[in-house]
């Protein structure tokens, strides 16, 4: 179990119970979670977990010049694939209206998300363009299999995991959290964000007022 | 005069089954609304048998008992029941009755204690009644996490509430022992007997079960409320960033790396592949690393045609002709040469068990293998004499003959 751990760790993956549940239960074992964190000092890295605590993931133990260049293509990685990623939630969030979505271990229907996206047309363009976002779109494709195109996608970025193949049941992982993090951070540093959230406030108090 | 309680009962059965597509509408639809067609007289007939209620002149809906029933046979969810609320409130009543059963024993109220032991019995099946689908409803609610409702501020109110009627249920257990009904019962102050027999059936018996499955709600509903309420900020984080990208398509991400706060999830290590390689030094993995190898295909043999002098290239496209050799064709060559050096008939079986025996072709494919080569014109087979271990099949009237080997040697 030690080795897989490891080996899933060094990989960048997230541990969590929906993920990966015999390691994940490992890493919550105080001795386990030890001796994998001994391994990881000698190489420069750490264990933690992300901010809700549902998950484990590796991180550099200091930010030096070798790390920098890791940091920074870890970013440009987000950098492109963090937009197509939240327009797929908030799809989602849309069409179903729950927003717990958000939460490790939330269950996805496959089959009921496109059984809604079907009714309404809005939903059913702004499926097309996050196809296009996710490169999963072509001239002659249904929507059904640009949703599992998508939904591919999401499970190999390690956001997703495919619960009930049968059903099409797709769960929520831990990785979430990471998104949810990188989004605060983004909102709290890019002042571009806040000239946006200003005129929104501005609008809605004029709304009020109206 | 009233009329029998038979007759009663069985009128409301028919008229439940005579009506029952219009009580499935009215459940659906939550009223029904008069409108002068022949159902009018029907919702008529079920308002006198009590299965419907007037709700105003016009209108009529379904009696609150039947769409409890209702609710709880298809388990539907309504926001902020009240699961255990009367849990407390039946405790008490099954102690009342209690007492009441022991004043009637002492007086000697033979007939009243009767009586009084079988209201002691219903109470006793209200009270676990009230119990099992209680808990039952507040288990289906943790795993569809508050279904019905579809905010997360809502799913916290819907928590918060049902965090309550799981303590009314956890507070309901406790005062059953501070009544001390069981000790009462075992006392022998007075024949407790058929008192104890219902109290145990159908509380005792069921109480661990109840208090186990009372405990894993709170902790769920604890662990949900609290898990809903760190994450409501980041709901509404992203859905104005969510918004914000609507509004704004050509928004990128600021360059952020050269900023001098770095956050827990810039440091993430993304991964890298690791590679091994075996050590062919080491003769332990050989027989291991021997069976990976016959499982590959062959390597393509790419042969380049040289273009004889004075002749135009025709096909300019294919310069190159690829074979592909498998490992049974390696293998039947290197049969052919050992059995053209052998001095004496080389058995093909046995030659194959003894020096490809991972080849992954079975036996009598291989047997048929070697005979076809006979017929084949490569130089290898070309001055091979083959000969044939036959054997006939076991019936007496079979004509069929079994190859058992085949013996092959130079000439």
């Amino acid at each position: 179990m030690f080795e897989r751990v490891i080996f899933q760790l060094l990989e960048g993956t997230f541990i969590c119970r929906v993920s990966h549940p015999d390691t994940f239960d490992f890493l919550c074992d105080e001795d386990s979670l030890r001796s994998v964190e001994d391994f990881f000092a000698k190489i420069g890295r750490r264990v933690t977990k992300t901010s809700k605590e549902s998950g484990f993931y590796l991180v550099f133990a200091s930010y030096g010049e070798q790390e920098r260049a890791a940091i920074r293509s870890n970013y440009s990685d987000i950098k492109n694939n963090l937009i197509p990623v939240i327009s797929f939630f908030n799809l989602v969030i849309r069409t179903t209206g729950q927003e717990d979505i958000l939460m490790y271990g939330t269950a996805i229907e496959a089959d009921t998300l496109i059984g809604k996206i079907d009714q309404d047309i809005s939903l059913r363009n702004e499926l097309q363009s996050l196809g296009s976002r996710f490169r999963a779109a072509s001239s002659d494709i249904t929507q059904r299999k640009l949703l599992d195109n998508i939904f591919k996608r999401l499970v190999n970025d390690g956001y997703l995991k495919l619960a009930n193949p049968e059903r099409a049941i797709y769960q929520v992982t831990s990785k979430i959290e990471y998104l949810l993090d990188v989004i605060k951070f983004i909102h709290e540093t890019d002042e571009t964000l806040k000239i946006g959230d200003e005129q929104q406030q501005q609008e809605n108090e004029t709304g009020n007022l109206i | 005069m009233s009329r029998p309680l038979n007759d009663l009962l069985s009128n409301a059965l028919n008229a439940i089954a005579a009506h029952r597509d219009l009580i499935h509408e009215v459940y659906s639809k939550g009223r029904y609304l008069k409108n002068g067609s022949k159902s009018d007289r029907d919702a008529y007939v079920l308002h006198q048998n009590r299965i419907f209620v007037a709700d105003g002149r016009e209108t009529y809906r379904l009696s609150s008992f039947i769409t409890k029933l209702f609710d709880e046979i298809t388990q539907k969810q309504r926001l902020f029941e009240l699961l255990g609320d009367n849990a407390g409130a039946q405790v008490n009543r099954i102690s009342q009755l209690l007492g009441e059963y022991a004043n009637a024993v002492f007086a000697g109220r033979i007939e009243d204690a009767d009586q009084v032991s079988a209201h002691f019995h219903d109470a006793c099946a209200d009270l676990s009644d009230t119990f099992s689908s209680g808990i039952s409803k507040l288990l289906n609610l943790t795993e569809t996490n508050f279904a019905v409702v579809s905010s997360i501020e809502a799913k916290s109110r819907q928590n918060a509430h049902y965090l309550r009627q799981a303590g009314r249920f956890s507070d309901a257990l406790e005062s059953l022992d501070r009544f001390g009904i069981e000790q009462e019962l075992g006392a022998g102050h007075c024949d407790f007997e058929p008192l104890a027999i219902s109290y145990r059936t159908l509380i005792s018996d069921r109480k661990a079960e109840w208090h186990t499955e009372i405990t894993h709600l709170l902790h769920f509903f604890e662990t949900y409320l609290y898990r809903l309420r760190a994450i409501a900020p980041d709901v509404k984080r992203f859905r104005q960033f969510a918004n914000f990208l609507q509004q704004n398509s050509g928004y990128e991400l600021p360059d952020l790396e050269e900023t001098h706060h770095h956050p827990l999830w810039m440091m993430r290590d993304a991964g890298i592949s690791p590679v091994a390689y075996s050590d062919l030094r080491d003769a332990s993995a050989y027989e291991y690393l021997r069976e990976i190898a016959a499982q590959l295909p062959a390597p393509p043999i790419i042969t380049v045609r040289e273009r004889s002098p004075g002749r135009i290239e025709r096909s300019a496209n294919k310069p190159t002709e690829t074979l592909k050799l498998q490992p049974h064709h390696v293998a039947l060559g290197r049969f052919a040469k050992a059995a053209s050096r052998s001095s004496t008939p080389l058995s093909a079986l046995s030659w194959k068990r003894q020096n490809f025996p991972d080849i992954g072709v079975p036996d009598e494919i291989w047997l048929l293998l070697v005979i076809n080569s006979k017929n084949s014109h490569r130089a290898e087979f070309a001055g091979l004499r083959y000969h044939r271990i036959e054997r006939r099949g076991a019936s007496r009237i079979s004509r069929n003959l079994f190859v058992q080997d085949v013996m092959v040697h130079g000439s």
